[in-house]
């Protein structure tokens, strides 16, 4: 008995400790804890059919998980693009340009895995349970978060009501249009996936290969002589660090913001004299670009977010006067 | 497209197609883009009808609920469920047009980014914004409306897609997928990438070995 008061105690105040608009539903973040660990952790194979704009492609996904390691292979069956990601480094292969892309990874970023549930994400999402639905076959509880503005998006998800995995998942805008949504065809859990089964089916041989290398996080929050004073409600600066960016001859400063949820990157680099500065928006898949030229120098906010957001933020970007910087003790680069 | 394959895509969708027939109708998926097409219509449809029974909406029907939809204010649309769902499903574009016209940007190639200017529902994210600010008191005063820009260039598509690439390891996983699932994708704005492509991997980039020693 004295257990049970003091765990409903425990309950108001966690509650109270919530200070966001609505009483958080505890439920459905757990939903969603239980989400990313099984994104994470499981052995899994699949097919998924991407849904954008009417039009619908198919992707098979091969996620494997050995010692703690994480593999996974992203096949478009239509177009015969592989993405292979692993702890290193995630590699892309374009066979229709003869090109792959290297992105070295570091190994350091918490938030890569699983979502950090702070008052921060609470007041700007509501992250509720919806019905239990039958999808795909299968018993799904539905989960809504719900941006609070029209800064950032939501997500409706079909969670599988024995393995949280998201069966279902469509990415909305704050009047819950659909902006495009994946649905699984198909997803088998496996013992084991072998090492051969993440290895691309492409050689990439004779193919143009690009590496993007990057560096450990700089411990500062702002590069040294840029600053973003005036960011769009609900997005801070987690980190940022040098990174090769192909095409670029020198190594881009790449600033991450997050609202809790939703990330941008900011890149920022000197404009070189042979070529164009990059101007106005333009989208990505799903996620929304908008490049400025600042003081001889380019910067692109790219991130899953609507376009007034990366246009908000790579306006924020203001170049600091020498000398003004605001974090003195950075080494120089 | 014949009414039994009718039939099969919405009972995939429904999840109560048998997994042989789910594999058999994803390889003529694979073949067929205008099957696709019409999977993206279903789904957007279903969805926006819950727990009806799918329709089979022919594209006369599709074209009457957007005529429908068009001549509706903004304002009460928005408190309408399903039909934003279907004008989604049926106008992709609205979206994207919404966001866009809100940053009041020229927006370059429109084209590539799907976006029609002067959808009927500008006005909408204007008005969610401006809430936005009056909502928070601390933000307000951080929170900046973003400034109207009247230069458009061009914005090589190779760059985009290499910065994209980059960001897509600080996504969520489920934000990460759809990124990825995007430079996969070959989707409106892909032929376009790969022919801007093609100009963007000019000699000067090429003659620049993707240096791994960073200072």
């Amino acid at each position: 008995m004295a257990f049970l008061k003091y765990s409903v105690a425990l309950a108001a105040v966690a509650l109270t400790a919530m200070s966001s608009a609505d009483a958080a539903d505890r439920v459905a973040r757990e939903w969603l804890e239980r989400m990313s660990e099984s994104l994470a952790t499981r052995n899994y194979d699949g097919r998924y059919l991407h849904v954008r704009n009417s039009r619908t492609e198919t992707f098979r996904i091969i996620h494997r998980v050995e010692k703690g390691k994480v593999t996974e292979r992203l096949i478009s069956v239509d177009g015969g693009r592989e993405i292979i990601r692993n702890q290193d480094e995630v590699q892309f292969y374009f066979p229709d340009r003869r090109l792959v892309v290297v992105d070295k990874r570091t190994d350091d970023r918490a938030m890569a895995t699983v979502p950090i549930y702070s008052e921060q994400l609470e007041a700007h999402y509501s992250i509720e349970r919806g019905a239990f639905k039958k999808a795909l076959g299968r018993r799904t509880q539905v989960i809504l978060v719900q941006p609070r503005d029209a800064l950032r998006y939501g997500y409706r998800l079909w969670l599988d009501d024995e393995t949280a995995m998201p069966l279902m998942s469509q990415l909305c805008d704050r009047n819950g249009n659909v902006i495009e949504q994946i649905v699984f065809a198909e997803l088998n859990f496996r013992e084991r996936i072998t090492a051969d089964q993440v290895k691309p089916s492409i050689s990439g041989e004779g193919f143009r290969w690009v590496r993007q290398d990057t560096q450990e996080p700089r411990m500062a929050k702002v590069p040294l002589g840029w600053n973003m004073p005036r960011l769009p409600s609900g997005f801070r600066i987690t980190t940022w660090r040098f990174q090769i960016i192909a095409g670029s001859n020198v190594p881009v400063r790449h600033v991450v913001l997050s609202d809790g949820l939703a990330s941008v990157s900011v890149f920022i680099e000197p404009r070189s004299p042979h070529t164009e500065a990059m101007r106005g928006l333009a989208k990505v898949g799903a996620a929304f670009a908008y490049s400025r030229d600042l003081d001889g120098h380019q910067v692109t906010a790219v991130g899953e977010v609507p376009a007034a957001t990366v246009e908000a933020i790579a306006e924020a970007v203001t170049k600091e006067e020498a000398g003004l910087a605001p974090i003195a003790r950075e080494q120089r680069q | 497209m014949t009414d039994s394959v009718n039939e099969q895509l919405s009972a995939c969708l429904d999840g109560e197609l048998p997994a042989a027939e789910l594999d058999l109708l994803l390889k003529r998926l694979e073949r067929n883009p205008e099957l696709r097409e019409a999977l993206g219509r279903y789904t957007a449809i279903g969805e926006a009808l819950r727990n009806a029974k799918p329709a089979v909406a022919s594209r006369s029907f599709a074209d009457k609920v957007m005529a429908a939809i068009d001549q509706e204010p903004a304002v009460a649309r928005r408190r309408v469920r399903m039909p934003p769902a279907l004008l989604r499903s049926l106008r992709p574009v609205a979206g994207i047009g919404v966001a866009a016209t809100v940053a009041a940007v020229a927006i370059f190639s429109v084209q590539r980014a799907g976006v029609t200017p002067g959808t009927v529902a500008a006005n909408q994210p204007v008005a969610a914004a401006t809430a936005v600010v009056a909502q928070s008191d601390d933000d307000a005063a951080s929170y900046i409306v973003p400034s109207n820009t009247t230069q458009s260039a061009f914005v090589p598509a190779t760059r985009l897609t290499n910065y994209v690439v980059a960001h897509s390891e600080y996504s969520s996983p489920l934000a990460r997928r759809s990124v990825l699932t995007g430079v996969l994708s070959e989707d409106d704005s892909d032929p376009d990438i790969a022919a801007k492509d093609e100009e963007a991997q000019s000699p000067p980039e090429q003659a620049q070995p993707p240096a791994s020693q960073s200072q």
